[in-house]
């Protein structure tokens, strides 16, 4: 079982919003994600060395490193680790409506920084093949990395590079994220799914036509799902900025209704096409997150 | 229903300008809660707060309320408890007799019939005043003789069937408040005619501390009334020789009554001699009269002198006990120096006339020739007290009574009406403020 309990006094803008801090949260949750299990490597052919070993029998004889036995008049097989062909594609949405704060002061493009770096280092460590798009209608964002050592730190760094402008793109996103086509890709879409059309939707449907896997995490606030807002209040969209007064007190049943009618009729779209669909709603969800990352993932190998 | 003693205060409400505006501003400068979409609220179908914000009149009558209150308490806001007089009740005007010589009558008490007043002197017997048939003037007939009003309306009270609702005209003198205030039986409204109306009227002159003494000054305009205190030196204040008479008073005239048996007729007639040298030294008017011991019925109450001096040589103690007025006792003993000793005669405040009158018994005759002087010290108060309180201290009241037509009418008040601005009535206010914080904290706390 995760325990995540001791991460949420790390969870702090601050510490999420620093290269360090986002690494050691991504450490910490994965470690509190895998707790007891001992992770091993997946050795076997691959073109990154890891060690030799003596040979046994029943090993693959294409594995015998004949130039060493030429040096020792041993047998020794070569190892390497093994490469996946997984290549995993995080879409953060980052039109403005991210910025949204939750009770504690993170917004929810922290927490797509903080999903999206778990994640991240999860695939990194499986060897998975990682690339970044921040997406919005102002300045999308694009970074692809190959799994070498020192390109965590990278993806990272990326990760706080995100800048949340702008909305979401109103058409094709063929434009925003370049497909690789012959290659089966894993897309995780990390969104508060405002959207002024369909184009997220679109975009999930269009793009698993095309074979890939998609995974989609709806990112939910907890003041923005409790409305806990006493009194009257004026609210400012953040995108359109539109304003509008309410009675939260008397609204709150009637705004919570609509807002679970909405997330069910995402559910049941994105089930009813097979796309895994996660609502995040805080630090606690991250191990159902990543539960259900690792179950995607497998279906991939 | 209620009505304010002192209405000014009532200005005070033009704070409630102020909640008023708060509420009304933060209608639109409410905090803005930045939201990631406003979707699922535009469809919520909820009313929109573009007017009062219903749930919050709670916290703005209550805070209303607290500014409210004050101003009611400090405007005097009181509730007759008293059911409103029926056309039968029978409604007095006295009027002191001193007014009608001066301005005419029916100015005065014209208004007082139309509310359905009967005119009475406020003399000796209360006789009616007809205003048809007198032609708007009063016949004053005892005006010379200086009247004691405590005195008068004591008996009013005490001989009559007291009418439901007393207003006194009066110029509220000095010579006629003599003695304690009586508690009376009814209640009265005096409404006073100042001489002459100045911006700061002096009320009372009150002894403050060794060496100083308390002027309370008025202000007096129709229904507005401020006291404001005041405090000066005594000059030329020989502590040693203390006034016997705690408060300080000024005449301007006064009432002496000499009550004697025979055998001290000579006794009686230098000490009139000395008080016609005090009156004609002091330039004040005073009214001698002699009454013989003989005379005076036991039972009967001496009223209306300022002064009562007893040469009786009889043990009359325990009768000017019940006198109303000062008293000054004739029982000369040897070997004392002072003139006048103040002594206490079954609580009440004497003095001992010390040395014998007689000119023929006296061991030094020339001491006779200090008596005006010595007089003149204990009726009058000093010189430079008197100037002060010359002007408007007309009547001699005990302790801090002030009686001028707002104060008085505040103090009657008191017993007639039931106020709510007592100590409950602040308590209650704390009570609301509290209430105010908790529900200012319920419905703005979390913003």
């Amino acid at each position: 079982m995760a325990h995540f309990e001791h991460i949420q006094d790390l969870l702090k803008p601050d510490i999420i919003q620093s290269l360090r801090g986002l690494e050691l949260l991504s450490q910490q949750v994965l470690g509190a994600f895998q707790s007891g299990a001992n992770r091993s490597l997946r050795l076997g052919m691959g073109s990154e060395f890891r060690q030799y070993r003596s040979y046994q029998a029943g090993d693959d004889l294409r594995q015998l490193d004949w130039k060493m036995y030429a040096r020792s008049d041993r047998f020794y097989i070569r190892e390497a680790e093994l490469e996946s062909h997984i290549g995993l594609r995080f879409v953060i949405d980052t039109s403005t409506s991210m910025l949204h704060e939750d009770d504690n002061g993170l917004s929810k493009l922290d927490y797509a920084r903080l999903i999206a770096a778990s994640l991240g280092r999860l695939a990194y460590l499986n060897g998975d093949h990682i690339a970044l798009y921040g997406l919005n209608n102002k300045s999308p964002q694009f970074s692809a990395l190959e799994n070498k050592s020192g390109q965590l730190l990278r993806f990272l760094q990326n990760l706080l590079d995100l800048k949340a402008e702008g909305k979401l793109p109103e058409y094709s996103f063929d434009q925003y994220i370049p497909e690789n086509r012959g290659r089966r890709l894993m897309y995780l879409v990390i969104s508060d799914w405002y959207e002024y059309g369909d184009e997220l939707k679109d975009f999930l449907q269009d793009w698993q036509s095309r074979g890939h896997e998609m995974m989609v995490f709806h990112l939910l606030a907890h003041n923005e799902m409790d409305l806990y807002y006493p009194g009257y209040q004026t609210f400012e969209d953040l995108e359109t900025k539109e304003r509008v007064q309410l009675d939260t007190t008397r609204s709150k049943k009637s705004y919570q209704t609509t807002l679970k009618h909405y997330v069910n009729g995402m559910k049941y779209f994105m089930i009813s096409r097979g796309i895994s669909y996660e609502t995040f709603s805080s630090w606690v969800s991250l191990g159902d997150v990543l539960a259900t990352f690792l179950k995607r993932r497998k279906k991939l190998l | 229903m209620g009505q304010f003693l002192t209405p000014a205060y009532l200005f005070g409400l033009l704070a409630l300008i102020i909640p008023l505006t708060i509420h009304l501003w933060s209608q639109n400068s409410s905090k803005i809660r930045k939201i990631g979409s406003i979707r699922w609220m535009q469809s919520t179908h909820t009313p929109k707060a573009y007017k009062i914000h219903l749930h919050e009149l709670p916290l703005l009558f209550i805070r209303c309320l607290l500014l409210a209150l004050p101003c009611f308490f400090m405007a005097s806001w009181v509730f007759n408890t008293k059911l409103e007089p029926s056309s039968k009740t029978q409604k007095w005007l006295l009027v002191d007799p001193a007014l009608g010589g001066e301005r005419p009558l029916s100015k005065l008490v014209l208004p007082w019939i139309d509310q359905g007043y009967s005119i009475h002197l406020l003399q000796h017997d209360f006789p009616e005043v007809d205003i048809e048939t007198e032609g708007h003037t009063i016949t004053l007939t005892d005006t010379l003789r200086p009247l004691n009003f405590w005195s008068l309306l004591k008996s009013l009270g005490n001989e009559h069937s007291p009418p439901d609702s007393i207003v006194i005209l009066t110029y509220g003198r000095q010579h006629n408040f003599s003695g304690t205030r009586p508690q009376l039986p009814y209640q009265t409204r005096w409404i006073l005619f100042p001489d002459s109306l100045s911006k700061h009227q002096l009320l009372e002159v009150l002894p403050h501390k060794q060496d100083s003494l308390l002027l309370k000054k008025g202000v007096f305009k129709e229904d507005i009334s401020q006291v404001s205190l005041e405090a000066i030196a005594k000059a030329d204040h020989n502590k040693n020789n203390t006034h016997p008479n705690d408060s300080v008073y000024a005449l301007d005239s006064m009432y002496i009554k000499l009550i004697l048996t025979p055998q001290f007729k000579t006794d009686v007639q230098v000490l009139k001699l000395a008080l016609e040298v005090v009156s004609e030294y002091t330039r004040i008017p005073f009214s001698i009269e002699e009454i013989n011991w003989e005379d005076i019925k036991k039972d009967e109450m001496l009223v209306e002198a300022d002064w009562y001096f007893i040469l009786t040589g009889l043990n009359t103690a325990k009768l000017v006990n019940t006198w109303d007025g000062n008293k000054v006792v004739y029982a000369p003993r040897r070997g004392e120096d002072s003139w006048f000793s103040p002594t206490f005669m079954n609580t009440s405040l004497q003095h001992l006339l010390n040395h014998r009158l007689r000119t023929d018994s006296l061991e030094k005759p020339e001491m006779l020739d200090n008596l005006p002087q010595e007089l003149c010290d204990l009726l009058l108060p000093k010189k430079t007290w008197e100037q002060s309180a010359f002007a408007i201290d007309r009547r001699r009241l005990a302790g801090n009574q002030i009686i001028y037509n707002q104060v008085e009418k505040q103090r009657e008040i008191h017993t007639r009406y039931r106020y709510p601005a007592s100590r409950l009535g602040w308590y209650l206010v704390l009570i609301l403020l509290a209430i105010e914080r908790i529900l200012s904290h319920y419905i703005h706390g979390q913003k």
